[in-house]
C-alpha cells in the first residue's frame, strides 16, 4: 500500500481520513450503538438544550439532535456518493471518449458538456429537481447530472494528453485494439487525477445537497439530510440555536475532511512525486 | 513466393497542413529482403518514420493519409486490409521499437506484465505461461536476473534496460518484420552498441528482418545489409552498403559521407551540406535537392529526376547519375 503510506505522512490528509472513517462509521451503525432514534417525538422534551441525557438537545417534537445529526449524515453521504459515484462514471466515459476519439465526436461531446456547463450547480439543480419532481433519487440524479461536466473536462483533457504519448503508439504497435488501449492505458493512466476529483466533487456535492434541501426541493420529510435539518433549526435560530449549529459543524467538517483528503490524494498518488522518493 | 518480405510500391502519404493536403512521402519504393537489414537514412523530416509507420499503418487520419501506393507484406497489401486484420498484423508479423525508451513503457504496469500482455494477445496461453515467456525473453535479451525485472516498473529501471525491455516486447511474438525507430539515439555510445549487438544477434537467431531507421552513417556501416537515402520525403539513393560507401552516385549522399568526420585527418571545419531542408510545402520544382547541390543546372532545377538503375539494385534519383566524376567531384 504505497498510497496509504505517502498518505499517512500528509497529517492533514491523514486526519481528514480518520475523521470521515468515524463518520462513515457513524452514518452507518452510530444510532443503533447509542440506542437513540431520530423520528422518536416526545412533546414533554422539546427543545431542550444540549445537556445530559440528549447531548446535543433536542428539537421542536423532542426529537434527539445527535441522533438526527447522525442520521442526516447519513442520508447526505449517500446522496453525496451516490450522485458523485454518477458522475464519475458518465463524466469519465463521455470525456474519455470525447477526448481519445477526438474530430466530430469530440465537436459534439464538448458542446453538450459546455452548455451543462454553463448553468450554475444549485441553478441546474433546482431546475431538475423541479422538472423531476424532490425526492431522493431525483436529487442524487440532479446532482450527479450537474457534476458530470467536471468529470468529462478533467478526463478529456488527460485523454487527449495521454493519447499523445509514446506508449500508446507502442500499444498499437503490439496489435491492441482501441477498447483495449482505452481500459488498460488510458483509464489507470488518468486515475489518479479522477480519484482526486472524486473527493472533491465528493464535498461540493455535498454542499449542493445541503442548499438544495434548505431551499426546500431536496430530501423530503420524514427522511432528513444535514440541509433539511439546517432549515427546520433555522425557524429557530434565536431560541435554538444548536438546532442548526451541530447540522452546520457537521457539513464543514465533512466538506473540510474531504476536501483535506482530494488534497492529500493529489501528492499521494503523483506518479513523480513516487519517484523522487 | 519471393525472397522478398516487403515490398513497398510507389507509397504516397500527406498530411493537411492549414488545410492544404502536403505530400510528406512521395514516390517511395523499396523492398525488404528476407533475413537482411534495410537502413533507412536521412535528416529529420526527410520521411523516414512516416515511411516506417506507414507500413504499420500508424499514420494517424486525419491529418494523415496514405494517398497512393501498395505495401506487400509476404504477398498481402497492408492498405487494403481491415483495421481488425491489421491488429493481427501488429506486433505478431511486425513489430517496432521506438526511438524513446523512456517514455515507450507504459508507466503503471511491471515490465514483466507489459511483455506478457503481448504474448497473450497473439498466442493462446495462459497467463502464468506467459509470464514465464516473458521472463524468458527477458534474460534473451540481456536482462541481468530477469525474474525481478519482471516484476520492476518502467520508472526503476535505466534507458538501455528500458530499451531491451521494448525489444523483449517487440520480439515477443516472434514478428518476421522488425521496424526499428532510430532505437538508439536516446542511449550513449556503449549502451547504443550493445543494443545494437541486440539486434543483430536476434535477427540472426529468430530470422527475421530488420528495418533500420537511422540518422547516424556509423550505425548504418556496420549493421546495414541494404540503405536507402531519404530526403524531402522522396528515396534519392538505393543500394548495397558496400556501393553507398564505396561507391556513391548521388550528391546528397557524397555529401553526406564528407560530412562524416575522420579519425585519421586532420581538418579545420568539418564539411557540411549548405542549405536547409525545404519546407515540404515549398519543395522545388525540379530535383528536390537542387538548391543545395554543387552541381546543379538548368535542367536539374526544371526537370525532377527519375530514379536511374546504376545495376545491381543501386537506383540513384540523379539526372547526372554516374556523370558526376566527369564533373569535378
Amino acid at each position: 500500500m504505497d498510497i496509504f503510506k505517502k498518505l499517512k505522512k500528509r497529517k492533514t490528509a491523514f486526519i481528514s481520513l480518520i475523521i470521515l472513517g468515524i463518520l462513515v462509521f457513524l452514518a452507518l451503525v452510530g444510532n443503533t450503538i447509542l440506542g437513540i432514534d431520530p423520528f422518536e417525538t416526545n412533546s414533554k422534551i422539546r427543545l431542550l438544550a444540549p445537556g445530559m441525557g440528549h447531548i446535543l438537545g433536542t428539537d421542536n417534537l423532542g426529537r434527539d439532535v445527535l441522533a438526527r445529526v447522525i442520521y442526516g449524515i447519513r442520508i447526505s453521504l449517500a446522496i453525496s456518493l451516490v450522485s458523485v459515484a454518477f458522475a464519475l462514471i458518465v463524466g469519465t466515459a463521455i470525456g474519455t471518449i470525447s477526448g481519445y476519439v477526438g474530430g466530430k465526436v469530440d465537436s459534439v461531446l464538448v458542446l453538450i458538456i459546455e452548455a451543462v456547463c454553463a448553468f450554475p450547480t444549485v441553478l441546474l439543480g433546482l431546475l431538475l429537481a423541479t422538472v423531476l419532481g424532490s425526492g431522493m433519487t431525483n436529487i442524487m440524479l440532479a446532482i450527479g447530472i450537474s457534476n458530470v461536466p467536471y468529470f468529462a473536462r478533467l478526463a478529456r483533457s488527460m485523454a487527449i494528453s495521454i493519447r499523445g504519448r509514446e506508449y500508446i503508439e507502442s500499444a498499437v504497435t503490439t496489435g491492441l485494439n482501441h477498447f483495449e488501449i482505452i481500459t488498460r492505458y488510458v483509464l489507470p493512466n488518468m486515475s489518479s487525477v479522477i480519484i482526486v476529483q472524486t473527493s472533491l466533487s465528493a464535498a461540493s456535492a455535498l454542499i449542493t445537497e445541503s442548499t438544495l434541501s434548505f431551499m426546500g426541493v431536496g430530501v423530503q420529510p420524514p427522511a432528513a439530510s444535514l440541509g433539511v435539518l439546517l432549515r427546520d433549526g433555522y425557524d429557530y435560530i434565536s431560541k435554538a440555536s444548536w438546532l442548526s449549529i451541530f447540522p452546520g459543524i457537521a457539513i464543514l467538517l465533512t466538506v473540510i475532511a474531504l476536501n483535506f483528503l482530494g488534497d492529500g490524494l493529489r501528492d499521494a498518488l503523483d506518479v513523480k512525486i513516487r519517484v523522487d522518493n | 513466393m519471393s525472397e522478398q518480405l516487403v515490398e513497398v510500391k510507389d507509397l504516397k502519404v500527406t498530411y493537411y497542413q492549414n488545410g492544404v493536403e502536403t505530400p510528406v512521402v512521395r514516390n517511395v519504393s523499396f523492398e525488404i529482403k528476407k533475413n537482411e537489414t534495410l537502413g533507412l537514412v536521412g535528416e529529420s523530416g526527410s520521411g523516414k518514420s512516416v515511411t516506417s509507420k506507414a507500413i504499420m499503418r500508424l499514420i494517424a487520419e486525419p491529418p494523415g493519409k496514405i494517398a497512393n501506393g501498395e505495401i506487400l507484406f509476404e504477398g498481402k497489401n497492408l492498405l487494403k486490409m481491415k483495421e481488425k486484420q491489421m491488429q493481427k498484423v501488429r506486433g505478431k508479423d511486425i513489430a517496432m521499437i521506438f526511438q524513446e525508451p523512456m517514455t515507450s513503457l507504459n508507466p503503471l504496469y511491471t515490465c514483466g506484465s507489459q511483455i506478457a500482455e503481448a504474448i497473450l494477445l497473439h498466442n493462446k496461453c495462459s497467463k502464468q505461461e506467459a509470464w514465464e515467456r516473458a521472463v524468458e525473453i527477458l534474460k534473451m535479451v540481456g536482462v541481468p536476473s530477469p525474474e525481478k525485472r519482471a516484476q520492476s516498473y518502467p520508472h526503476e529501471l535505466s534507458g538501455g534496460m528500458r530499451q531491451r525491455v521494448m525489444i523483449a516486447i517487440a520480439l515477443s511474438c516472434n514478428p518476421r518484420l522488425l521496424i526499428a525507430d532510430e532505437p538508439t539515439t536516446a542511449l550513449d555510445p556503449t549502451i547504443q552498441a550493445q543494443i545494437l549487438k541486440l539486434i543483430h544477434d536476434m535477427q540472426k537467431e529468430k530470422d527475421m528482418s530488420v528495418l533500420l531507421i537511422t540518422h547516424d552513417m556509423g550505425i548504418v556501416a556496420e549493421n546495414c545489409d541494404r540503405v536507402a537515402v531519404m530526403y524531402a520525403g522522396q528515396i534519392l539513393e538505393i543500394a548495397d552498403v558496400k556501393t553507398i560507401f564505396g561507391n556513391p552516385a548521388h550528391p546528397y549522399t557524397i555529401g553526406l559521407l564528407k560530412a562524416i568526420p575522420k579519425l585519421d585527418e586532420k581538418v579545420d571545419r568539418l564539411y557540411n551540406i549548405r542549405g536547409m531542408v525545404p519546407r515540404f510545402n515549398e519543395l522545388p520544382n525540379g530535383c528536390t535537392f537542387g538548391p543545395r547541390c554543387d552541381f546543379c543546372d538548368k535542367k536539374c532545377e526544371e526537370e525532377a529526376p527519375q530514379l536511374v538503375n546504376m545495376g545491381d539494385g543501386h537506383l540513384v534519383r540523379c539526372h547526372y547519375a554516374g556523370y558526376l566524376p566527369e564533373r569535378g567531384i
